[in-house]
């Protein structure tokens, strides 16, 4: 049993690709039956969202798994054959599955690096697996897994942790100079579509008193109604010659009008400030040419950002994401190996049932044929020397199977097994349990033996 | 036996504090970190606080009777009103900055013990206690303005230089710097008022006097009259933010010097 992955995203296909082939929430759990509706697939789950669609699979070989999931994806693309996807499509079996499952849950593998809804999608995904009871003990644990990592890289690492976008950066900036954005007034003045957006986000991080300021008054009058309307805001108009006289009132004021020279000067800001009685002012000029004079980031607690500004802090964030990115992917190698123990230690329980299997028969069969001997025993003494039969089995393995376990975790186990196998002359295929519940996370039952796959 | 508590509580500071400075820079990913440094201050704070009551019971009385006596109080009184204010405010950061202080503090009173001047018997009594009290509470709650001030500064420089690091992430916002400055002069201000009168009045019963313009009087009373300005300055004129953080910075300094020119240089036995 292998682990497998296959699947294409922004870095392998371009948006007409991805578009084509984007499963909707609701079509996931179909997806999962229908991969594993016979084939080499065992167990499936599917991740879509607009940057990647992949296929987590377990399959008996690796090669036969990848055959079966690139023609799927090929028809959920509506393709008669493979051609034309698989140019875009990565398969990775094993260890290089669990890694970039690991890598993809954590986002580090996002267009945006750090990016916070990959996880959520990842969950979805694997809710849609256990609807459609397609996930089975091996997806179930390793899903879970990434589910944890993804979470201890979040805790552990700064990765997701400052803006990297403008208008958001300069939401966090004006954290950092008010106690409590909710209280604060923030004026527009003009009325671009950056600034638009910086406002929103403002707004959606509590602001409440809007004022805006635009050279032809109906139009300040039109979007005041808007944001009152939409967002709960209480946000009225003024004419563009009162706004020095309306700043007074403002902490915030976003900057973004058409105009070729500054609107606002040096001095009408220590004015302002003044006027204030120094209580601080964050300005953000997003206009290109800017409206703010530079020079009144020099004035006392006036903190002025310009759109290069902003910029840069973006930027440095982005680099700051970068190195956060070095210390999770040290995480998930971690983490990848623990999970690499345990698939390991997988391939080992069909010999340990066979070998148990073999020895358990053994001993019952001698215990039967000297009860049958022995006729005048109580029910007692029969059981005694059933019992005796069975510890006597249970001891001797212990040892072996215990070693046989632990070298599965630690090393390659394949020659073990082998040795073990000849040694017990246990048939090829030992016999699978009887009864395979598809859905139960820890249930110990084994696979059917198709270990040489790997 | 005080000594030894006095040198456990110093180590703890020593230890925390260096723990606090590993912290400062980006450490809000590593709460063990934050845990161990705390559990510093506390462990010190417990030695302290032991070491202040045994040297109390040996003493007989009020152990502010030297100027290295008196900078171990105000040392313990910082880590009080620091553990007081991080249960509060969570503003962890300010470990940071107050445990290197205290340590300094008492490190100060350790190299100051050798100095030690016999006590003034008529300085004894509950008059002096309260006075002195009063006094270094006062001066604690400035220090805390003092510290806030700093953080301030800082925080104020790198949004003004555009250049954020990890310490832009762990600093406060300015609008609560510039609240907790405030708060800190609020409080320092009548702790600091109410231990002048006290002290006044201490002096009459001593010396039949109430005041007698010495030098550590008249710096206490221009120390006390910035304080004063400061505040009508920051409700009258606005005053605040970063010239009110400038300030509190300079206010605690002048405190110091008087302590120091005071208490230290001048050897005055007089007062705290």
């Amino acid at each position: 049993m292998e682990l497998i992955v296959v699947g294409l995203s922004h870095k392998t296909a371009p948006v007409e690709v991805r578009e084509r082939l984007a499963f909707a929430g609701t079509a996931l759990p179909e997806a999962c039956r229908e991969l594993t509706n016979g084939g080499a697939v065992a167990e499936a789950m599917v991740l879509s969202t607009c940057n990647r669609v992949e296929v987590y699979a377990v399959a008996g070989s690796a090669e036969a798994g990848f055959r079966d999931i690139s023609r799927f994806l090929s028809r959920a693309a509506g393709d008669t054959g493979t051609e034309h996807l698989t140019p875009h499509l990565y398969h990775y079996p094993g260890n290089d599955a669990v890694q970039h499952m690991f890598s993809v849950a954590s986002s580090l593998d996002s267009m945006v690096l750090g990016e916070p809804q990959i996880l959520g999608q990842f969950k979805d995904a694997f809710e849609a697996a256990l609807t459609a009871k397609s996930s089975g003990m091996v997806l179930n644990k390793v899903a879970k897994k990434a589910i944890s990592v993804a979470k201890r890289v979040r805790t552990e690492t700064a990765i997701a942790e400052s803006a990297v976008s403008i208008s958001y950066a300069a939401v966090e900036l004006a954290k950092k100079v008010f106690e409590d954005i909710a209280r604060e007034r923030v004026m527009l003045l003009g009325a671009g579509e950056m600034a638009e957006l910086a406002l929103r986000n403002l707004v959606s991080a509590g602001v409440k008193e809007v004022t805006i300021s635009t050279r032809t008054l109906e139009n300040a009058q039109k979007l005041a109604t808007e944001f009152s309307r939409e967002d709960g805001v209480n946000a009225r108009a003024v004419s563009f010659d009162a706004f020095p006289d309306e700043m007074v009132h403002s902490d915030i004021v976003i900057c973004s009008t058409g105009a070729s020279d500054y609107v606002l000067g040096r001095d009408m800001m220590a004015r302002t400030i003044r006027a204030r009685k120094h209580r601080p002012m964050f300005l953000i000029d997003i206009s290109v040419p800017r409206n703010i004079d530079p020079r009144v980031n020099k004035v006392d607690d006036v903190y002025l950002y310009d759109i290069d500004d902003l910029q840069q802090v973006v930027d440095s964030n982005l680099k700051e994401r970068q190195e956060e990115a070095r210390k999770a992917r040290r995480i998930v190698d971690d983490e990848v190996d623990t999970v690499a123990r345990w698939m390991r230690s997988l391939d080992v329980v069909p010999t340990i049932t066979a070998l148990r299997g073999h020895a358990e028969g053994i001993a019952q069969a001698e215990a039967e044929r000297v009860l049958g001997k022995l006729q005048n025993l109580s029910d007692k003494e029969r059981d005694m020397i059933r019992g005796l039969a069975a510890s006597i089995v249970n001891k001797l393995l212990h040892k072996p199977l215990t070693s046989l376990r632990r070298e599965a975790q630690e090393n390659d186990s394949q020659e073990m097994v082998e040795i073990t196998r000849r040694l017990f002359a246990l048939t090829d295929e030992p016999a699978p349990p009887a009864a395979e519940p598809a859905n139960a996370d820890n249930d110990p039952a084994p696979e059917p033996a198709t270990r040489r796959a790997r | 036996m005080n000594v030894l508590f006095f040198e456990l509580a110093m180590t703890a500071y020593l230890i925390s504090a260096v723990l606090f400075l590993v912290y400062l820079p980006g450490g809000a990913r590593r709460p063990s970190l934050l845990a161990a440094a705390l559990g510093g201050t506390l462990a010190g704070f417990v030695f302290h606080t032991a070491a202040i009551t045994v040297r109390w019971r040996e003493l007989g009385g009020f152990p502010a009777t030297n100027p290295w006596e008196t900078a171990s109080l105000f040392s313990w009184m910082l880590v009080v009103a620091f553990l007081l204010f991080d249960f509060r405010f969570r503003i962890h950061v300010l470990g940071s900055f107050a445990v290197p202080l205290a340590f300094l503090s008492v490190f100060a009173a350790a190299l100051l013990r050798g100095v030690s001047t016999p006590i003034d018997p008529t300085l004894q009594g509950l008059g002096l206690a309260l006075h002195t009290s009063l006094m270094v509470m006062g001066s604690v709650a400035f220090c805390i303005s003092f510290l806030v001030g700093i953080m301030y500064v800082i925080q104020m420089r790198l949004l003004k230089s555009k250049h954020l690091g990890p310490l832009y992430q762990q600093l406060p916002s300015l609008e609560q710097c510039d609240r907790l400055i405030a708060k800190g002069i609020l409080v320092g201000f009548p702790l600091t008022t109410l231990g002048l009168i006290s002290g006044a009045i201490g002096a009459f019963y001593a010396w039949g006097s109430y005041w007698d313009w010495t030098p550590k009087q008249t710096i206490s009373l221009l120390v006390w009259g910035f304080y004063l300005t400061m505040l009508l300055g920051r409700y009258l004129f606005g005053v605040r933010a970063q010239r009110g953080a400038y300030l509190a910075i300079f206010g605690f300094v002048a405190v110091l010097l008087s302590f120091l020119g005071a208490d230290v240089l001048l050897g005055e036995s007089q007062h705290f």
